[in-house]
């Protein structure tokens, strides 16, 4: 399977509070750092992370919504290869018709003020697949129907709508430009349990249906294993390890990767909570920092390698992409059942 | 249901008045907390979960109006006081608020005064319950803010709000709620806005200082795996009813009501990770506030729905031991069917 | 043992009819959300009404209005207010009539007086033919609202001059509403152009118009308005300093609106809603005006109503101080001017009466903006 999307070294920095009455630039925030991946076409690829991990700037940053401060995105799509971080902004609107976005709020990600058809129609008119709304109805209802909602319902406002059916709206309006990319971030996230079954079950019949590429964020490890065939963990924008599901579940590598999963409260009564313990909570990025982000609350860091040198995202054993610098002397633990 | 309880709700009804129609969110809420244990409400949105709970401490906004019941509280005196009786601005109420009966917040954010130290904040409740000096009362704060686990808890007592993490902030809403030792803690998804990093902490907390104080704990979360770890009892909510309640390995193991089993397959587990992508949802969405049905509130989403009863009104309890008990007509045709049969005809 | 709801029917049926009413939401347009909500307000309510009168006030003053507010009624300079009777001196009933009057001196102090002829009667008349007029400006007309034949009526009494207090009133409510509109229309346009061009700019851009609106507004506005109403020249008709004195009053209410509608766009720029839209492919010029602009119109809207009363007031204030308006022209601050010295507080308080209209309208949208408000958001319950 070849790689639909690339990136390479991609840096999203905030400028830091100004000091000084003559607003001296602070040192900046480093909220994406130097992170580079690719996805397989046809993949899902799950990017977790707690918040302030960077993983949402890291997915906006893909599709410029967030313009990156360094680094580079390609896309390998059906019309051509592109350097999305070159693109200018025609060029930019055009590429988005093959890269999308689901948001997380499903309350605010629609323009209360224009009903759902047209929310899920614009951007056929726009791009000028659709001459009129007459035109682009075809298309609108028959994805609005593959997204479960009901066709009579498409003339109302986004408030007549359940947060639930909501996400469908933008899922369908993400879909209906058929985009081979669509990022998620954390679609179910602001949803009732009973909810984001159903909206997760969309997501994965819609990807496996249109073959597409998925980029999902959560900071929900179990969610994202459901999804996903690979899961990258994030931590402080960088990304510190990267394997597919089964065997990141099957064997951590990390000991941030261990601690979160440890940190799952088990539906079990009986299953103690939480045996591998990290203390304390991340301390933002910038570049002052040094060493290891993680080292601070790592329960096997040492004081000297740790605390001094970044450790780079490495390949170790077998093909496992880990950042630390004792993955192959540490034994981790994670759920060997699966 | 014996008479060793702390807190006993008997047929809580609340009401929200929009416009003219009054339409009831808590309808014949029934539980009791028994002392040192964890009592959890479970719920969606919208279930009356965190209503039932501000009515007890009566913080219940305007609008809002309790239309029936009782709330039973043995107070520290050892006396019943029936909470609902109370002025909710009266004098009683502020007694036993803090003092008997403390409470933290689901947002750690908005819960502590951006302009008072946290240590003011903590040292309040201690001024206006406690008969202390204010070298003691400093002491006791700072003496509980290591017990709910922050490092340096001296300086801590002279920082604000900002300078807190969340979890720290967390960590002092608890410290300010357990301060004059209270006899129950309600709890109102107390980790929801949390990392699960943090959220494993603060649970462990809880969990730790509940065990040290043997203090009852109202517990209210959606999060299954967050009820699993803490309850020891649990009850699920759906449309301001209770549907189901029993001990928790009662509910998580052998669940009876269709919509705590739809609940319980709906969310991804761990140990099906790479077997099947697929969840099984629960269809169909909860009904507006004002579509309340007549009948069973879950019916219309409901894969054992019986028609012409389930729809007529809410069933009554059926127990299947002497604390699991469920309100689900399917549930108690299957227990008693014969029964059920002659009653309908 | 199946158990009844506790439920009462009653509330049921009430929540049937809420479901309905919900339906009917689900399709309402923002446009109609808002009103639904406006609705509610009462006082809102009342405060259009008393608007929406003063309007047509201001658009047929002729027709409402007795006389034309330059003519003297010399038999009955600064005399007071017209009684309205029914009852005549014998307590027999009457059509609404009024009493004819004399102008008499005053036996000791010489001063005019008004003195009322008790016998003759004059009735009050609906849709009397009186002054010529030009309807609308150019339709030629002469008849009026009421009036009397004969004797002149004066509602709220007349001045010095003997001119009509209550038809000058009217004439005045035109240009101060006018005035008031004008004004807010040209500082909204001001205030959308420049703030738009900060929101959407950015950077330097964004920067030297915030300092420029701290700037304006760091100047005490009483001073400036009087220098600059005091550098008109004084032989400029009546017409141009009318113009003018709206232009700078515009000059200057537009800054609050420019930094409403940036800070409006900066925050949306944010939404998600808008990333959505851009990811759709639509160009700025698209954000802007279907996404943007219509969801923070309605706020644009509250501060134009709440802006309306001080342009009114600071025209009023100006003309008060003989500084703004002047005569022929005459607006309710002109009006004012005449009711300045103590004498002729004592003798003919009726002159304040224009004051009373300012209070009307100024509390009127007041009552206006605050249904506004909170319609302005019609997705927050």
């Amino acid at each position: 399977m070849s790689n639909l999307i690339e990136v390479e070294n991609l840096t999203v920095e905030f400028s830091g509070p100004s000091k000084g009455l003559f607003g001296k630039k602070g040192t900046p925030i480093t909220a994406v750092d130097d992170v580079s991946l690719y996805i397989k076409k046809g993949e899902a690829l799950g990017l977790v992370g707690e918040s302030g991990s960077g993983k949402t700037t890291f997915g906006r940053a893909l599709l410029r919504l967030q313009e990156p401060t360094s680094g580079q995105v390609k896309m390998h799509g059906q019309s051509g290869s592109k350097v999305i971080t070159d693109l200018d902004a025609k060029s930019l609107r055009k590429a988005w018709q093959e890269m999308q976005m689901v948001f997380q709020d499903p309350q605010s990600s629609l323009n209360p003020r224009m009903t759902v058809m047209d929310s899920i129609a614009e951007s056929l008119i726009v791009n000028g697949l659709a001459k009129n709304m007459e035109a682009a109805k075809p298309r609108v209802l028959e994805v609005a129907q593959s997204c479960g909602l009901s066709v009579d319902q498409l003339s109302r406002y986004p408030h007549a709508f359940s947060g639930g059916q909501r996400q469908r709206i933008s899922i369908a309006r993400a879909l209906v430009m058929q985009p081979e990319f669509i990022i998620c971030d954390e679609p179910v996230s602001a949803l009732d349990v009973s909810i984001q079954a159903q909206i997760l079950n969309l997501l994965i019949d819609q990807q496996q249906e249109l073959d597409l590429t998925l980029l999902f964020i959560s900071h929900d490890l179990i969610v994202v294993a459901y999804i996903c065939d690979r899961i990258a963990v994030m931590y402080l924008g960088n990304i510190i390890e990267i394997a597919p599901t089964k065997d990141l579940f099957k064997l951590p590598l990390h000991p941030y990767t261990e601690a979160l999963m440890s940190a799952i409260p088990s539906d079990d009564p009986d299953q103690q909570l939480m045996q591998a313990g990290i203390s304390g909570e991340a301390i933002g990025n910038d570049a002052t920092r040094q060493g290891c982000l993680f080292a601070p609350r790592c329960q096997y860091a040492d004081k000297d390698k740790c605390q001094n040198v970044k450790p780079p995202l490495t390949e170790v054993n077998n093909n496992r992409l880990v950042a630390c610098h004792y993955a192959d002397k540490l034994t981790l633990n994670g759920f060997e059942t699966i | 249901m014996s008479d060793d309880y702390l807190l006993k709700v008997e047929d809580l009804t609340i009401s929200l008045d929009v416009d003219k129609a009054s339409i009831p969110i808590v309808e014949g809420v029934n539980f009791a907390i028994k002392p040192g244990r964890v009592f959890a409400l479970v719920g969606e949105s919208g279930s009356g979960k965190t209503i039932v709970s501000l009515s007890i401490l009566r913080l219940l906004g305007k609008g809002v109006r309790i239309t029936g019941g009782k709330i039973l509280f043995k107070d520290n005196n050892g006396k019943t006081v029936d909470i609902l009786k109370l002025n909710p601005k009266g004098k009683d109420i502020q007694a036993i608020r803090a003092a008997q009966i403390g409470m933290i917040f689901q947002e750690p954010m908005s819960s502590f005064s951006p302009v008072h130290t946290i240590g003011n904040q903590i040292e309040e409740v201690v001024n206006l319950h406690l008969d202390l000096d204010k070298k003691q009362a400093r002491q006791k704060c700072i003496e509980m803010l290591g017990k709910v686990g922050i490092v340096n808890p001296e300086r801590a007592f002279d920082q604000y709000p900002f300078e807190f993490s969340g979890g720290m902030r967390q960590r002092a809403m608890i410290a300010r709620a357990m301060i004059c030792n209270p006899k129950l803690l309600i709890a109102d998804e107390p980790t929801t806005a949390l990392d699960v990093t943090i959220q494993a902490q603060i649970l462990k907390l809880m969990k730790n200082l509940q065990n040290e104080l043997n203090m009852a704990n109202l517990f209210i979360s959606h999060n299954i795996g967050v009820i699993a770890q803490i309850a020891d009892d649990v009850a699920i909510m759906y449309m301001g009813k209770i549907v189901e309640q029993g001990p928790v390995r009662d509910i998580l193991r052998k669940p009876q009501h269709p919509y705590t089993k739809g609940l319980l397959r709906a969310i991804p587990h761990l140990a099906d990770i790479g077997r099947s992508r697929r969840l099984e949802p629960i269809a169909g969405s909860v009904p507006n506030l004002f579509e309340r049905p007549n009948g069973c509130p879950f019916a219309a989403r409901c894969s054992q729905f019986i028609e012409n009863i389930c729809d007529r009104g809410f069933p009554e309890k059926t127990k299947l031991s002497p604390d699991h008990s469920v309100f689900c007509y399917a549930v108690a045709q299957d227990v008693n069917g014969s029964q059920m049969q002659e009653v309908v005809a | 043992m199946s158990q009844t709801s506790p439920t009462p029917n009653q509330p049921n049926m009430v929540a049937a009819n809420k479901v309905k009413s919900i339906r009917r939401l689900d399709l309402a347009t923002s446009r109609q959300l808002m009103w639904y909500k406006f609705k509610r307000h009462k006082l809102a309510m009342i405060g259009t009404g008393i608007i929406f009168v003063f309007l047509l006030l201001s658009i047929f003053p002729e027709f409402i209005s007795t006389t034309k507010p330059q003519l003297r009624d010399p038999a009955y300079s600064s005399g007071p207010p017209t009684g309205i009777h029914i009852f005549d001196e014998e307590w027999q009933i009457h059509w609404p009539f009024i009493y004819g009057h004399k102008m008499k001196r005053h036996p000791v102090t010489l001063r005019k007086l008004v003195v009322l002829d008790t016998d003759t009667r004059v009735p009050i008349e609906f849709f009397v033919r009186g002054e010529a007029y030009k309807f609308l400006g150019f339709i030629p007309a002469d008849l009026h609202l009421f009036g009397t034949l004969g004797t002149q009526i004066h509602l709220f009494g007349t001045d010095k001059l003997g001119r009509d207090i209550f038809s000058r009133t009217i004439y005045a409510t035109r240009v101060s509403m006018s005035i008031g509109i004008i004004g807010v229309m040209a500082a909204f346009f001001i205030g959308l152009a420049i703030g738009g061009l900060a929101g959407l700019k950015g950077g330097w851009v964004d920067n030297v118009i915030m300092r420029l609106i701290e700037f304006i507004r760091s100047i005490p506005s009483l001073p400036l308005w009087l220098g600059l109403a005091a550098s008109l020249p004084r032989e400029w008709s009546a017409t141009t300093v009318y113009v003018v004195v709206t232009l700078i009053l515009a000059a200057l209410g537009w800054t609050t609106l420019a930094r409403r509608v940036r800070s409006k766009l900066l925050t949306l720029q944010n939404e998600d809603f808008i990333q959505a839209a851009r990811l759709a492919g639509c160009s700025n010029y698209r954000l802007v005006t279907k996404h943007m602009l219509p969801s923070f119109m309605s706020y644009l809207i509250v501060d134009l109503t709440v802006a309306f009363p001080y342009i009114l007031l600071a025209e009023t204030s100006l003309s008060f101080l003989g500084l703004g308006m002047r005569e022929p022209m005459v607006s309710w601050g002109v009006l004012l001017f005449s009711a300045q010295n103590v004498t002729a507080l004592a003798h003919t308080p009726w002159l304040l009466i224009p004051g009373g209209f300012i209070l009307v309208i100024v509390i009127a949208f007041n009552f206006f903006g605050d249904g506004m408000r909170d319609a302005a958001d019609p997705y927050t319950k």
